[in-house]
C-alpha cells in the first residue's frame, strides 16, 4: 500500500511536469530545437558532402575494437554507413576488429562479411579454443599454435599485401618481449591480421621479423590513436564494450574477461579522442561466442542506423566550410568549439 | 403407400420443430447481450461505453468463444484511447488463449511497429504472414519493421511483395521506393517511382527521384527533376531544394538568384539567408556573408549551429541573436 501511494505520487509529479513542459516550453525560439528547415537544409546538404572528393573534405577513419564474436558489431556499423553513402577513407582495428577492417578494406562486399561469422564457426574457430588444455599448459610449458585461426584468416586474404587493398588499412598488435605497440600498415594482410588478432597466455606468439606479437588489443584496444596517425581528420569509433558485471565461469573466462576489461580502460581514453562513437549493445556476447556473430551484426546495424542522423549532422557541421571553400575560425578556439558541440558523443 | 407418406409428413414436421426450437427456447444471456452491445458501441467509437460494458461482461464469467470477440473490442479502444501498453497486454492474453486466431499477434505487432519496438514487430509480422493473415497490411508491417532496425534488403524484399498484393498502393510505393533510395540502390528507386507516377499524380515523385539524383552527386538531373516538381507545385521548400542542387552543381549565380528571390519575400526565410550567406563566405565577401548568416541562425537547433560554423566571428548566443 505504501509503496503504491509513493509510487502514485511520483505518477502525479511526472504527470505534472509533463503539463508543465507542454504549456510552458522551456524553449520558445526556433533556434533552440530542431525545425522542418533543420531537416531539410541536413537532406540538401548531405549530398554535396557524401559526394565531395576525398581531398576537398576531412578524411574519416573508422576505428574497429577489439571484442572477439562480440566485434561482429562492427559488420552492420560498416554496412549502415554504406546505405548512407558516408564517407570511409581510413580503417584501422584491433584483434577482431583487424579481421572485419581488413575484410572491408579489401573491398569485397558487406554482403559477405555478413556471412563471414557463420563461416568462422564452420570452419572452426571455436575449435581452438575448446583445444586449449590448461593442464598442458601449465605443466608442458608450451603454447598452442591457432592453427584454425590461421588456416582461416590464410584462406581469407591468401598472399595479399596491405598496400595492395582498396582502402588504407592498419592494424594493431604488440610485441610480448617489449610491450611495444606495433602498427601494420604494410606487408602481408594475414600476418598483420593473425598477429592483432592473436589471444595472449595460450596462443603462440606470431615470429615476425624479430618480433613476438600477440592480440593489440591489450595496448590499443579501440585504435583512435592509429587512425588519426594513418590521416583521418574525423575519427568514428565502433565499440562493443562488454558486460563485465558478468561472473566469469573458469580460469580461461577470467583471463578473457581481465584482459577484456583491461582494454576497456585503455579505451576510455583513446575514446576522448573519437569525434563519434557508435556503442549497440552487445555486451551480453562474449569473446567466444561466434555462434552469435550475426546477432552481433544487426544490433550493429540497428544502433549505427539509430545514430546516423546525428553523425551526419556532426560530419556536415566539420566538413562543410571545407566543401564550400571557405575559412573558418579553428576548430580549437572556444567559439568554434562552442559550433562544434554537436560532435562529441 | 399412405402409410409411407403419413411417415414422411411427420418427420418433416418434426424436424422443423426441432430446428426451430432454439430460437423459442434460447434465451440470450446477459454476457451475449453485452456483448452485442459492445459491438454497437465499439462500431459507434464510443469506447467509454465498450469498457463499462466489458467490466459487466466479465463479471458474467462467459465462456471462452465470448471472450474472443471481446478482447477484440477492449484492445482496439486501448488502440484508439493511445494507451498501447494496455492493449498489447489484453492482446497477449487474447493471443495465448486464442492462438488460432491471427488478429491478435497481427494488431501488437502494429502496435509495436507504431512505437519503434521494430525488434518485437518483426517476428510477429512473419508469424502472420506464414498464416496468410492480412496479407499486404503484414508484409508493409514486416517491410516498416524491416526497415526501423536497418535491414533494408530484407525490407525491399518485403515491400515488394507488399506491392505485389496490393496490386497498386501508392502510399506503398512511395515507401518502397524511400526504402531503396536509403539502401542507395538508386536506380532501383527510380524504376519503382516511374510505377508509382503511373498510378497517382503528384509533384512528391519528382522530389524523390531528385533525391536519388542528388545522393549520386548528379546535381543537373536533380535540378531538372525540381523543374517537373516546380511546374506543378510552386512551393518554397521546392525552390529552396533545386537552389541548393544549383549550387552543389557550381552553379553560384543561379543559386544566388533564387535566394535572394526568396529573400525579397520573406527577408529572415533561414534557408535563403543561409544559402546566400554561405555564397558570399565562399566568394570571399566575409562582412556580408556573416550578416546573413546571423540571419539563419534563427531557423532552428541545427540552422544555428552550421551557421555559426560557417561565420568568421564567433556567434552570439541565440536570446541575443533572435529574441
Amino acid at each position: 500500500m505504501g509503496t503504491r501511494s509513493r509510487l502514485s505520487v511520483k505518477m502525479r509529479y511526472f504527470f505534472l511536469l509533463l503539463l508543465f513542459i507542454q504549456f510552458f516550453p522551456l524553449c520558445v525560439i526556433p533556434a533552440c530545437a530542431g525545425t522542418s528547415d533543420d531537416r531539410l537544409l541536413q537532406e540538401l546538404l548531405w549530398p554535396g558532402i557524401s559526394n565531395a572528393p576525398a581531398g576537398k573534405r576531412p578524411a574519416v577513419g573508422v576505428a574497429l575494437a577489439g571484442g572477439g564474436a562480440r566485434a561482429f558489431t562492427h559488420t552492420g556499423f560498416l554496412q549502415a554507413m554504406q546505405y548512407s553513402s558516408f564517407p570511409v577513407d581510413y580503417v584501422a582495428g584491433t584483434s577482431m576488429g583487424s579481421v572485419i577492417g581488413a575484410y572491408y578494406a579489401s573491398g569485397k562486399p558487406i554482403d559477405d562479411l555478413w556471412q563471414l561469422g557463420g563461416k568462422l564457426v564452420k570452419l572452426g574457430i571455436k575449435k581452438d579454443f575448446f583445444n586449449i588444455k590448461l593442464f598442458s599448459l601449465i605443466f608442458s610449458n608450451k603454447m598452442m599454435p591457432a592453427q584454425n585461426i590461421q588456416h582461416i584468416i590464410e584462406d581469407m586474404f591468401g598472399g595479399t599485401n596491405i598496400e595492395d587493398l582498396q582502402k588504407p588499412f592498419a592494424c594493431v598488435a604488440v610485441d610480448v618481449r617489449t610491450g611495444e605497440k606495433v602498427v601494420f600498415r604494410s606487408g602481408p594482410v594475414s600476418v598483420a591480421v593473425r598477429s592483432s588478432a592473436n589471444f595472449p597466455g595460450f596462443f603462440e606468439p606470431i615470429a615476425y621479423k624479430q618480433r613476438y606479437l600477440v592480440d593489440g588489443g591489450v595496448v590499443e584496444n579501440i585504435p583512435v590513436d592509429v587512425v588519426k596517425a594513418m590521416g583521418a581528420d574525423w575519427i568514428i569509433a565502433s565499440i562493443d564494450r562488454i558486460e563485465s558485471d558478468s561472473m566469469p565461469s573458469n580460469v580461461f573466462a577470467v583471463l578473457m574477461q581481465v584482459i577484456d576489461v583491461r582494454g576497456g580502460m585503455l579505451a576510455s581514453e583513446s575514446l576522448k579522442k573519437a569525434d563519434f562513437i557508435v556503442d549497440p549493445p552487445v555486451g551480453s556476447i562474449s569473446t567466444t561466442a561466434f555462434e552469435r556473430s550475426l546477432e552481433a551484426a544487426e544490433a550493429g546495424l540497428s544502433q549505427t542506423v539509430k545514430d546516423m542522423p546525428e553523425m551526419k549532422k556532426a560530419y556536415i557541421i566539420k566538413a562543410l566550410p571545407y566543401v564550400a571553400g571557405i575559412d573558418v575560425i579553428p576548430d580549437d578556439s572556444s567559439a568554434g568549439k562552442a559550433a562544434l558541440s554537436v560532435e562529441r558523443k | 403407400m399412405i402409410r409411407f407418406f403419413l411417415a414422411v409428413f411427420f418427420a418433416a414436421v418434426c424436424a422443423g420443430c426441432s430446428a426451430s426450437l432454439p430460437f423459442i427456447s434460447h434465451k440470450k444471456s446477459p454476457a451475449e447481450k453485452n456483448l452485442k452491445e459492445m459491438a454497437l458501441a465499439y462500431s459507434s467509437s464510443d469506447c467509454l461505453k465498450v469498457h463499462e460494458l466489458y467490466e459487466k461482461f466479465s463479471a458474467e464469467k462467459p465462456d471462452s468463444a465470448l471472450r474472443e470477440k471481446a478482447y477484440y473490442y477492449e484492445g482496439r479502444c486501448y488502440e484508439k484511447e493511445e494507451t498501447a501498453d494496455k492493449a498489447i497486454s489484453i492482446y497477449k492474453i487474447a493471443a495465448e488463449l486464442y492462438p488460432r486466431n491471427q488478429v491478435f499477434p497481427y494488431r501488437i505487432a502494429l502496435i509495436y511497429n507504431a512505437t519503434g519496438f521494430y525488434d518485437k514487430a518483426l517476428p510477429l509480422f512473419q508469424k502472420v504472414i506464414d498464416k496468410n493473415y492480412e496479407m499486404e497490411e503484414s508484409l508493409a508491417g514486416a517491410a516498416r519493421a524491416s526497415r526501423g532496425l536497418g535491414k533494408l534488403k530484407q525490407a525491399a524484399e518485403y515491400y515488394e511483395a507488399a506491392v505485389s498484393v496490393s496490386g497498386g498502393n501508392a502510399g506503398l510505393i512511395a515507401e518502397y521506393a524511400g526504402c531503396l533510395s536509403e539502401a542507395a540502390r538508386f536506380g532501383e528507386a527510380r524504376a519503382v517511382i516511374e510505377k508509382g507516377i503511373e498510378l497517382k499524380d503528384s509533384p512528391e515523385w519528382a522530389v524523390m527521384a531528385a533525391g536519388t539524383f542528388a545522393a549520386e552527386g548528379r546535381f543537373d538531373d536533380a535540378a531538372a527533376s525540381m523543374d517537373i516538381a516546380l511546374s506543378r507545385e510552386n512551393s518554397r521548400e521546392y525552390r529552396m531544394s533545386r537552389a541548393f542542387y544549383d549550387f552543389w552543381a557550381g552553379k553560384k549565380n543561379s543559386a544566388m538568384a533564387a535566394a535572394e528571390k526568396e529573400l525579397s519575400a520573406a527577408p529572415r526565410d533561414p534557408l535563403a539567408a543561409f544559402l546566400k550567406g554561405m555564397i558570399l563566405r565562399s566568394e570571399g565577401n566575409t562582412a556580408e556573408g556573416n550578416r546573413y548568416l546571423r540571419i539563419s541562425a534563427c531557423g532552428g537547433k541545427f540552422l544555428y549551429d552550421i551557421s555559426a560554423r560557417m561565420s568568421s566571428e564567433p556567434m552570439p548566443p541565440v536570446k541575443e541573436l533572435c529574441e
